[in-house]
């Protein structure tokens, strides 16, 4: 399976202070649902990931409860947020 | 469900976490954001649980059976597995049926019960069949023994099934007769009818062996009455079955017992009601070993049995505490090494009884406790060889030892074996006086031998001596001895006992007859002339000569060998170093006709009239190569040609016809004459006009996204612009107001740019901006980085907020955007210059 445009430009550099919105998966709806939530930038989410021990099963579930994201979009989150962390943690 | 849920949320957050751990998650930390999904695995994994225990009479043994033989792990895999036991005994009467009663076909329900009646001492006698059938069959298959004597099967059993290949095999054989109820294989039917040439006279539905195992008919009914009274004719084949497997996992001691029997009926074919006794023995003895539980057990089982209905309906395997009884008593029964061995029969009884035990829901935790004996016993069978192995291998490094000082010792003791020695006390006096010549005719013989090799005396034509030297020494330097006085031929007689001696006894030294032949028999020492020694003795001057000469002669193959290697190397050395230079001198050439061919194609392009765009090759040699070189060069002229054909992608080979002439011609032909390349060239009189215009000259990339790794995001609002100037060329008052225009124009109208300004102290021609926002700041990076300003390549990187303010204190209070000084755009004027062709954007 080939990688989005915005996973690959997501994975290839550090994260800086990149928005939430800067996440494969997440788009500008979402985005604003998290951000209500609190997760004002992606290292945020980052840290959540990193809480829920990187576990598929266990981001998926939590990005799908707190932005009411979908499977596909979880799914993408999670896969973008585990490639940055196998290259840059 | 509900009340978990309140019961979840109601736990505390380490409760919670050590609650999944409890349950095999390893959880991370509970917290506030994590705790909802951390209690939802929660309540998933409860759930699981939950309807765990149902499936782990499956999914537990499967898992714990990998520690067990392959065959094992496949029936339980196996779809049939999960067959009633009915199925299995079907399976297996029928194989045995199959066998025995010309492979009859027939596997159905339906049949079963039809024949049941007429059977059911076949069906009695076929199911142990096909277990016997397994051991007996094993050790033949692959010892190809066609005696059958117990020991062999008792070895063959213990060698073979360790590593359950057969095992394996036996058990790809039931899945296949399962619903095909197809023939055995060939090799189980060969080595069946091998064994068993003829089948016993009282009952042509099966064959001796199958009595071997020791469950006759008559037998297994007695037995089974025996054991359970109650039991009734359908049902006792079944719970004998389920004895015969038992019987199985005493593998050994039944198939032992019964072995005698099983070789006596063979013959006779009429030792059906010998053997019974014997087989209850074994039984017996077996049950004896076990708990009591077991018959207690035994029969339970049974019972349940005799309330199952016959029909082949799936159901689940059900292991129970029957098994880890049967278990026990297996292991307990034998105490010797053949652990593999009673643990995969363990496990084949096991299984059939789990399958046959559906009544009996044994506990978990049971189970549990079951696999785990099993699995350390299979591993205490690995620490026990282990334990060995070390022993093992220090008693063979000492018996390696010990042979090898053996064998020294013996190999020394020949060496040392005296030249001359006698090796017996039975010589007389005389004897010894003998021996003493002996030695004294040998050492003269050295002395000889060693003279003739040295070559120190000139009148020896041999190293040998001719009797009659031989017993003029002897008489000279035994005058004195007592015997000789008065016996001229005394000597004589002394040699010939020693050559006699000699031969007997193997001297080292030989004779020779007068025709040169070496004389090996004692009787033809009479015609000896010549005597001589492999044993020469040098003396000592010689010995150091020979010794040097030789030395020398090693010394100088060695020198002389170092010295070709030596200058091999210097060859190579040599050789490389030309090549390099060649190499070198080839590139030079080629940069020359590069050069010049550059030079001739920007010469073509500015006046095209005269001028060819190519080159003849010829023309190019003549020029760069002055012509009495150019023999000299000839090779390093055709390896350039030959690189710049080969490896040279501007320079295009071509033929034309020049005056009337075909010529090899190059042709520059540069992809794009882009106008970037050209600006490096420095247009001088431009360069050092200081009222010039500085424009903006396009990108240095065509995809600067592609080429530069771009942030996708813009850190701060400030940017950092380098090499917009020269300070040293910069006279002109206000230049830096044009370059800071020339910065505000390139970034468009709305440019957002609050504060300029280029710093007039750098080196490096820095020109500082900030912009509204991060954003302004990131699309003004990417208008600015890699573009090309008055033959200049800009680079842009970001800068802090602090910094930037450090630097220009006013520009904190700048927040408007400001213009450029007039609205003449000047610097993104095109101005007329060859080289700068096609303005990009």
């Amino acid at each position: 399976m080939s990688t989005s445009k915005k996973h690959r430009e997501f994975v290839g550099e550090p994260m800086g202070d990149k928005p939430v919105t800067d996440l494969a998966g997440i788009g500008p709806v979402l985005g604003d649902r998290l951000q209500k939530a609190g997760f004002n930038f992606a290292y945020t989410v980052l840290g959540q990931f990193l809480i829920l021990e990187k576990n598929n099963e266990l981001f998926v579930s939590w990005i799908k409860d707190t932005a009411s994201a979908n499977q596909k979009q979880a799914n993408d989150c999670y896969s973008c947020l585990k490639e940055w962390c196998d290259s840059f943690l | 469900m509900a009340d978990s849920i309140a019961d979840i949320t109601s736990l505390s957050d380490a409760k919670l976490r050590s609650e999944l751990v409890r349950l095999g998650f390893q959880a991370g930390p509970v917290t506030k954001t994590t705790r909802s999904i951390l209690q939802k695995k929660l309540l998933k994994l409860r759930s699981e649980q939950k309807k765990a225990p149902k499936r782990a009479s499956i999914a537990v043994p499967s898992r714990k059976v990998l520690g067990f033989s392959s065959d094992e792990s496949e029936n339980d895999v196996r779809p049939t597995g999960t067959k009633t036991r009915q199925a299995i005994l079907r399976r297996r009467s029928a194989r045995g049926r199959l066998n025995t009663q010309s492979r009859r076909k027939g596997t159905k329900a339906a049949e079963e019960s039809e024949n049941e009646s007429n059977d059911e001492e076949n069906v009695d006698i076929d199911l142990p069949t096909s277990h016997s059938f397994s051991f007996l069959n094993r050790p033949n298959v692959r010892s190809k023994s066609t005696t059958f004597q117990p020991n062999d099967i008792h070895t063959a059993n213990a060698q073979a099934r360790p590593n359950n290949r057969s095992g394996t095999r036996l058990s790809s054989d039931y899945a296949e007769n399962d619903h095909t109820s197809r023939s055995f294989s060939e090799t189980n039917n060969k080595t069946f009818d091998h064994q068993l040439p003829k089948p016993s006279k009282g009952n042509s539905s099966f064959f001796s062996t199958q009595r071997i195992f020791g469950s006759q008919p008559a037998n297994d009914n007695e037995f089974s009455d025996s054991d359970i009274g109650q039991d009734n004719e359908p049902a006792s084949w079944k719970g004998k079955k389920g004895q015969t497997s038992l019987g199985l996992t005493r593998n050994d001691a039944s198939v032992y017992n019964a072995k005698p029997n099983a070789s006596n009926t063979r013959h006779s074919g009429t030792g059906l009601d010998a053997s019974p006794g014997n087989v209850n023995k074994t039984f017996s003895v077996a049950n004896d070993n076990g708990d009591k539980e077991n018959d207690d057990l035994s029969i339970r089982r049974r019972r349940s049995l005799n309330s199952t209905p016959k029909t082949s309906t799936p159901r689940k395997l059900t292991p129970h505490s029957y098994d880890k009884t049967d278990v026990d008593v297996s292991l307990s029964s034998k105490p010797d090494r053949r652990k593999r061995n009673d643990i995969s029969n363990v496990q084949g009884a096991r299984y059939d009884n789990s399958t046959r035990n559906q009544s009996h829901h044994s506990s978990h935790s049971l189970l549990e406790q079951e696999f785990p004996t099993e699995e350390n016993l299979s591993a205490s069978l690995g620490s026990k060889y282990s334990h060995v192995i070390s022993t093992v291998l220090l008693a063979c490094a000492f018996i390696f030892f010990a042979v090898l000082g053996v064998l020294y010792i013996s190999v020394g003791s020949e060496d040392n074996r005296p030249l001359i020695c006698d090796g017996s006390a039975k010589y007389e006096q005389d004897e010894e006086f003998m021996l003493k010549a002996a030695q004294f005719v040998s050492d003269r013989l050295s002395e000889r031998g060693g003279l003739f090799v040295c070559g120190t005396l000139d009148q020896l034509k041999d190293g040998n001596m001719t009797r009659k030297e031989v017993i003029q020494l002897l008489e000279d330097e035994f005058v004195s001895y007592e015997n000789s006085q008065g016996n001229p031929l005394w000597a004589e007689g002394i040699l010939q006992q020693i050559l006699e001696r000699a031969i007997e006894k193997e001297w080292k030294f030989q004779m020779y007859n007068a025709s040169g032949d070496k004389i090996t028999d004692v009787n033809d020492i009479e015609s000896t002339q010549y005597l001589s020694t492999e044993h020469t003795s040098l003396p000592w001057l010689c010995r150091v000569r020979r010794s040097a000469s030789l030395v020398l002669l090693r010394l100088t193959v060695i020198i002389i060998f170092v010295i070709f290697a030596w200058l091999f190397v210097l060859y190579l050395r040599y050789y490389w170093r030309t090549q390099e230079l060649e190499r070198d001198e080839v590139l030079a050439m080629v940069e020359k006709i590069l050069d010049m061919l550059s030079k001739h194609h920007r010469a073509c392009q500015n006046d095209t009239k005269n001028n060819h765009a190519y080159q003849a090759i010829p023309h190019i040699r003549d020029s760069i190569i002055a012509p009495a070189e150019r023999q000299k060069k000839e090779r390093i002229w055709k390896k350039a040609v030959q690189f710049i054909n080969t490896h040279e992608s501007r320079v295009r080979v071509e033929t034309q016809r020049i005056e009337g002439e075909e010529f090899q011609v190059w042709r520059w032909v540069q992809a794009s004459p882009s106008p970037h390349l050209t600006s490096f060239a420095p247009v001088m009189e431009l360069e050092y006009n200081p009222n010039r215009v500085k424009v903006w000259q396009g990108t240095a990339f065509d995809n600067p996204e592609a080429a530069v790794k771009m942030r996708s995001y813009s850190p701060t609002e400030c940017l950092k612009i380098r090499n917009m100037f020269d300070i040293s060329l910069e006279s002109s008052e206000h230049w830096e107001i044009v370059i800071e225009d020339a910065v505000m124009e390139r970034c468009g109208a709305d440019n957002g740019i609050v504060h300029v300004a280029a710093d007039k102290n750098s080196t490096e021609g820095c020109v500082y901006v900030k912009f509204v926002s991060p954003e302004m700041a990131g699309q003004g990076f990417r208008k600015l980085h890699g573009s090309w300003f008055d033959g200049k390549l800009i680079t842009v990187k970001f800068l802090r907020l602090e910094r930037y303010h450090t630097r220009f204190p006013e520009a904190v209070h700048a927040l408007n955007p400001i213009k450029p000084s007039n609205n003449l755009q000047k610097s993104l004027s095109v101005i007329n210059r060859p080289s700068v062709g096609g303005e990009a954007t």
